[in-house]
């Protein structure tokens, strides 16, 4: 069951996501943003690592029309491998509405089995036209 | 510890093979980016690329300056400021603010050729030994 963006609310979690990026993945990566692919042969790009938490966070909330990524925070704590498993939990940090809009911030951090490698927070607007009571 | 670069620089074109790619390979599936018929509809009134595309070349000048000192202590906080609508040349730009107890903080910018803003924020990285 996917999760309504519009009836969400400060403190709420949604769904944890698990997943690895591969070797492949990470070369498909480079390959579309045009980065140097020689830097990368081991670990993954950071930024490649939020590209698939959001991913993965549309997957399970697809966004209203009109919706906008309109800001983002990372923190890149440690280096992953290629490969390796990884669970990323997500947590409304905050929810307003301002302008018309629907302002949900969402705080992310990343796992491995033993260490935290990055934390983020993602800020999307949608017009507040359609919000729940 | 070695003085960090003080201006960092890329300039890449985003084109629609560029972002279709993108759509691809990051698993994002919003129509937005890739679906020319959805995009009239849209307030932009065409196809975008993905702001962590955008976003993307700011993560690779720091890369390319700290190797995996930016996987292991890098940070990032920006807002996007307007859509880029492909093709488009886009600039980054990494200018050193300061140094403050080991961690060196930049502000980042990405631009369109014409001047336009699409991004502006802050990256931040301890440079660590050479």
């Amino acid at each position: 069951m996917s999760t309504d963006f519009h009836a969400l609310r400060r403190g709420d979690r949604l769904p944890a996501l698990a997943f690895r990026v591969p070797a492949g993945d990470v070369r498909a990566y480079l390959a579309a943003t045009g980065e140097d692919v020689a830097a990368w042969r081991v670990s993954v790009p950071p930024l490649a690592l939020g590209a698939y938490i959001l991913a993965g966070l549309m997957e399970e909330m697809p966004l209203p029309d009109g919706a906008l990524h309109g800001g983002q925070e990372f923190e890149f704590l440690d280096a992953v491998q290629q490969g390796e498993p990884l669970v990323a939990e997500l947590i409304v940090a905050q929810q307003s509405e301002r302008q018309g809009s629907n302002i949900v911030v969402i705080a992310t951090e990343l796992r491995t089995a033993s260490r935290v490698v990055l934390r983020g927070r993602t800020t999307v607007m949608a017009p507040a036209a359609a919000v729940t009571a | 510890m070695s003085a960090p670069p003080v201006e960092l620089s890329l300039t890449r074109l985003i084109d629609q093979a560029r972002v279709d790619a993108y759509a691809e390979a990051a698993r994002d599936p919003n129509p937005i980016h890739t679906d020319e018929a959805f995009a009239a509809s849209s307030p932009f009134g065409q196809r975008i690329a993905h702001g962590m595309l955008v976003l993307a070349l700011v993560s690779e000048l720091m890369s390319e300056a700290f190797g995996e000192r930016w996987a292991r202590t890098g940070g990032l906080k920006v807002r996007w400021r307007a859509p880029a609508i492909p093709p488009v040349t886009v600039a980054a730009r990494a200018s050193l603010r300061g140094v403050s107890e080991g961690v060196a903080t930049y502000d980042v910018t990405c631009e369109a050729a014409d001047g336009t803003v699409l991004l502006a924020g802050t990256a931040s990285v301890t440079p660590g030994e050479p």
